[in-house]
């Protein structure tokens, strides 16, 4: 398996978390001040970092390859679901598009509302926590199904985390024009696919051209998630 | 409860279509291992594309 594909999966699905992360930590920087935005995206980054490094490991070398990636798999399966179903509903019109600036503003009058200023270390955390959690369950899982893939899928989160940082230091402002839902798209078809393939293999399934068919099933969800936005499409305008 | 509502909001989203696809697949890898290589690979895969168009269409109603 090449562990670029690993690294960019990862890459993408945290560079969204942490686009709606920086959002929050922004809002509560120009409410309440840096010290209370800052420390709170250190505490839940240094959290979410405990535990990719407690369970990483712990996962990889706990039990044969195919007793692990039996349990991990299913989990990227319905993750990848997950993710590809929201930006299907999204392209086909039947939810609406994440407005970063948007959550930015009510996050702004929300935070301005609290007069005591407590708010921003607990808004920051939470924000940073939540959104990483997820990433930190897709590097751990990786790690789990597959025992080189720890290094590439932290890798491309750090790498992620540095981005949307230099980024948002350098903006100043909510990143409007990210292209979430086609991330989240890419990043939905590639945990499916994934799971799929680990799934399968731990199952004894021998795929038809190896390594080779990740990439055709992962055209082929592609490639379903296409139609079904054209048949909620279409659903919409009829 | 709550907890186990929020666990399974995490994981599976709130869908019905996506676990319950999910188990019938891994069902029919595991009991259907008389059947050919390729056809239990081609069931294995049906089954889960099937289970996200069925997962996309239930809550888009």
């Amino acid at each position: 398996m090449n562990g670029w594909v690993l690294a960019g999966t990862t890459f993408l699905a945290s560079s969204v978390e942490f686009v709606e992360a920086a959002t929050i930590v922004m809002a509560v920087g120009y409410a309440q001040g840096w010290r209370a935005a800052l420390l709170g995206t250190f505490w839940a980054t240094a959290a979410l970092g405990a535990i990719v490094a407690v369970f990483g490991p712990l996962i990889g070398n706990a039990a044969s390859l195919a007793r692990i990636q039996l349990v991990v798999g299913p989990f990227l399966i319905l993750f990848g679901i997950g993710w590809l179903r929201k930006a299907v509903w999204r392209y086909a019109g039947r939810k609406s598009m994440r407005d970063e600036q948007a959550i930015y503003d009510r996050e702004l009058a929300r935070l301005n509302a609290d007069r005591e200023g407590r708010l921003g270390f607990a808004v920051a955390f939470q924000g940073v926590f939540v959104e990483g959690l997820e990433v930190a369950v897709i590097v751990v899982t990786f790690a789990a199904a597959r025992a080189s893939a720890l290094a590439w899928s932290i890798g491309g989160a750090a790498i992620a985390l540095v981005a949307v940082t230099i980024a948002s230091v350098a903006l100043h402002k909510p990143f409007a024009r990210v292209p979430e839902n086609a991330m989240k798209a890419l990043v939905g078809v590639m945990l499916f696919a994934l799971g799929t393939f680990w799934t399968g293999e731990a199952l004894g399934i021998v795929w038809w051209a190896g390594d080779a068919t990740l990439l055709a099933i992962a055209g082929a969800y592609a490639a379903a998630a296409a139609l079904a936005t054209l048949a909620l499409r279409k659903r919409v305008q009829t | 409860m709550k907890i186990l509502g929020e666990i399974y909001d995490f994981v599976a989203g709130g869908s019905i279509a996506a676990p319950v696809g999910a188990a019938l697949a891994l069902l029919v890898a595991h009991f259907g291992s008389g059947l050919a290589p390729a056809v239990l690979a081609a069931a294995f895969f049906g089954i889960l594309l099937l289970t996200f168009f069925a997962s996309t269409l239930e809550r888009a109603r």
